[in-house]
């Protein structure tokens, strides 16, 4: 059973949203400011947190930020604008996904599980995918260097996952999109090209780490 | 107001200038020929006179011989001048030159000097050439004495003097009008950072302002506007945070109110009938009214100015064939022209919601678009977006892009299809880009929405 954290100041639609998210087979967790949400954090297993942006007290992108430095919870960031900058801001505090307010529970669902592929998969033979120096442990999408684990988020993780299968190979920013978070192609790719970002900059300071080059008009190359 | 356009400050104050100067100069440079001239003249008549009056009295002298050697005595007359001498003498002509003689002698100076006066005159002899002839009676011996003086040398000393004050005159006028262009531009070039500071407010570079030590007197002027700057940046910013405020408590009760609809739409099977429909139409017009309010906000966030282009290099083909995925379109051929270019640099989100838009509407009116070309012209990427439907009235093809319009297609699917915000939406997004959106006749007869991105969008 996946848990769901749902995180909003507006118990009405915490409770509408928790309805019809159970209808589509997931255990929510509610809770209406970031302190109870990291009190039910650290309580139990949490698969994805659901933010709103405006809470009580600590503010959503905050919750995000401090949700990031405890671990690899996905975030999922319910904004209030379709606006770029908010969306920027929210995958700058490593939110992993966004929806929009308001929200389209099915549209919700599909992130969910595209967030969660790696349960889908977990039938399939585990693969360890070597990419340069790093091991990838698919389908987990864990990362792993002489031994130690690499910091990565799952959407990094898989990201490295699915470039490293074609290393050498460009793949395009619209499959990325497709892929990794199960969007629609025309969506805005400015996710694919941040959370890239990161995992460059997190690759760039190990020794003899796999190298994503961005090809233009093409999409990403990794070079090992 | 004016009809006519005015002149700008420094072509005015230039042509200002130059003309006092003309006017100055040439009445300056008339007057300074006047007084020469007449002095020139006067001075060489008075000395003219003194030698023909000198020479009369020699004249007199010589004819009481009882047997003068006229001849001989008038070769020796002139002393050395140019002039030239002529005498009556007892009814006969002497001269002392081939080239003037008795027929030299004007007509009116001739009688004057017959009849006992002296006289003098000035003519112009055959040649074109300016004379004076001076004549003067010698009644005791029955004769007349005439000299005639070449005023040649004095005009071209004239002449001259003319030629050097008009160029003076000239010369001071064109210098005139140098100072005024000068001027002029010393008074307009304060004014030049004004102008690019508006310019660059115009460009939305809002926080822009004018130094305030400046000229002290344009001080007023860099006041004002920077004042007016000032309150223009905080009256978009009011507006920007109120469009956002309005978002934010609009959305939140109608994420409300569209998950419990959801809620009980997923529970629709343990409605009674009577219930049901009632809901179905709750659903519908929750899911409209959603719709629109979305577009509503999205409209003035772009009013407010509080909406900003993402701009990225994609694929237009890619996007387009997705585009015609999810919306419904099918049969669609699309076409890029020999040199259209297969990737644009834009607003993917924007764009794709825009071509979205028309491709919706194309849907609702025209039963979906046909073909889609994509060309350039220049600087610009043009989208031709045609259906086959009954197209669209002249007189409505600017309307249908204004906000809450609907052209007699829309009137006629009556008030449940389209928010009535689709299509002005899309004026907005494709004019964030600097680009602009129109509708004509396609080929084919139907309608043809015309998007027209410039390639390089700023």
């Amino acid at each position: 059973m996946t848990t769901l954290l749902l995180v909003d100041d507006d118990p009405d639609l915490r409770a509408m949203l928790a309805l019809s998210l159970a209808d589509e087979g997931y255990t929510v967790v509610e809770a209406q400011d970031a302190e109870s949400a990291l009190f039910e954090l650290s309580r139990r297993a949490i698969d994805i947190a659901l933010l709103d942006m405006r809470l009580p007290g600590m503010s959503g992108l905050e919750l995000c930020r401090e949700i990031r430095r405890r671990g690899r919870t996905p975030v999922v960031a319910v904004t209030a604008h379709t606006d770029s900058a908010d969306v920027v801001e929210w995958l700058d505090a490593g939110a992993d996904d966004h929806v929009s307010k308001p929200v389209d529970v099915s549209e919700l669902a599909a992130r969910v599980r595209s967030l969660l592929r790696r349960t889908e998969g977990d039938l399939a033979p585990p693969t360890i995918l070597r990419v340069g120096d790093l091991l990838v442990h698919l389908p987990a999408g864990e990362v792993e260097r002489a031994g130690e684990r690499v910091a990565l988020s799952m959407v990094e993780a898989r990201l490295l996952a699915l470039l490293g299968e074609r290393a050498g190979t460009v793949v395009g920013r619209e499959e990325l999109l497709e892929r990794v978070w199960g969007r629609d192609s025309t969506d805005d790719l400015r996710i694919v090209d941040r959370h890239v970002e990161r995992l460059q900059e997190k690759l760039a300071g190990e020794r003899g780490a796999p190298v994503i080059v961005a090809v233009l008009d093409a999409g990403y190359r990794l070079d090992t | 107001m004016s009809r006519s356009p005015r002149l700008g400050l420094r072509a005015r104050t230039t042509l200002g200038f130059g003309l006092i100067g003309l006017v100055v100069s040439v009445v300056l440079a008339g007057l300074s020929y006047a007084v020469a001239r007449q002095f020139l003249v006067s001075e060489r008549e008075d000395a003219a006179i003194r030698q023909s009056y000198v020479n009369a009295r020699l004249v007199r002298t010589l004819l009481r011989d009882p047997q003068p050697d006229v001849r001989s005595f008038l070769a020796g007359l002139g002393g050395g001048t140019a002039s030239s001498s002529v005498l009556r003498y007892r009814g006969e002509w002497f001269s002392t030159s081939v080239a003037a003689g008795r027929d030299a002698i004007p007509a009116d100076l001739l009688r004057q000097v017959t009849g006992g006066h002296a006289g003098r005159q000035r003519y112009r002899g055959p040649g074109g050439d300016l004379h004076l002839a001076v004549g003067v009676a010698v009644p005791a011996v029955d004769g007349a004495y005439f000299e005639l003086f070449p005023l040649d040398e004095l005009e071209r000393t004239l002449d001259v003097l003319t030629r050097a004050l008009s160029i003076g005159a000239a010369a001071a006028a064109g210098t005139a009008a140098l100072l005024g262009y000068a001027a002029a531009r010393q008074i307009v070039r304060p004014l030049q950072p004004v102008a690019d500071a508006a310019e660059q407010i115009a460009e939305g570079r809002l926080d822009t302002r004018l130094d305030a030590a400046a000229d002290p007197d344009l001080r007023r002027l860099v006041d004002a506007f920077n004042t007016m700057a000032s309150s223009l940046e905080e009256r978009i910013q009011r507006e920007a945070r109120f469009a956002a405020d309005v978002s934010h408590e609009v959305r939140a009760p109608l994420a409300a109110l569209s998950a419990a609809v959801d809620v009980i739409d997923r529970r629709r099977h343990q409605l009674p009938d009577q219930v049901l429909s009632a809901f179905e139409i709750m659903v519908a017009k929750v899911e409209g009214f959603q719709q629109m309010v979305l577009e509503l906000l999205e409209i003035s966030r772009i009013d407010a100015g509080a909406a900003s282009l993402s701009l990225d290099r994609f694929d237009l083909r890619q996007l387009l064939e997705r585009l015609i995925e999810l919306h419904g379109q099918s049969g669609v051929e699309i076409r890029f022209e020999p040199g259209a270019p297969t990737h644009v640099v834009a607003d993917r989100h924007r764009l794709g919601q825009a071509l979205g838009n028309i491709m919706d509407n194309a849907r609702r009116y025209a039963g979906g678009l046909v073909s889609i070309t994509v060309d350039t012209d220049g600087d610009l990427v043009r989208i031709a977006l045609d259906d086959d439907g009954p197209g669209v009235a002249v007189e409505e093809r600017a309307a249908i892009f204004g906000r809450f319009a609907r052209g007699d297609a829309g009137l006629r699917a009556g008030t449940t299809t389209g928010t009535g915000l689709g299509l002005a939406l899309v004026a907005e997004n494709i004019g964030m880009h600097g680009g602009k959106v129109r509708v004509e006749v396609a080929p084919g007869g139907g309608a043809r929405f015309l998007v027209e991105l410039p390639q390089e969008v700023e």
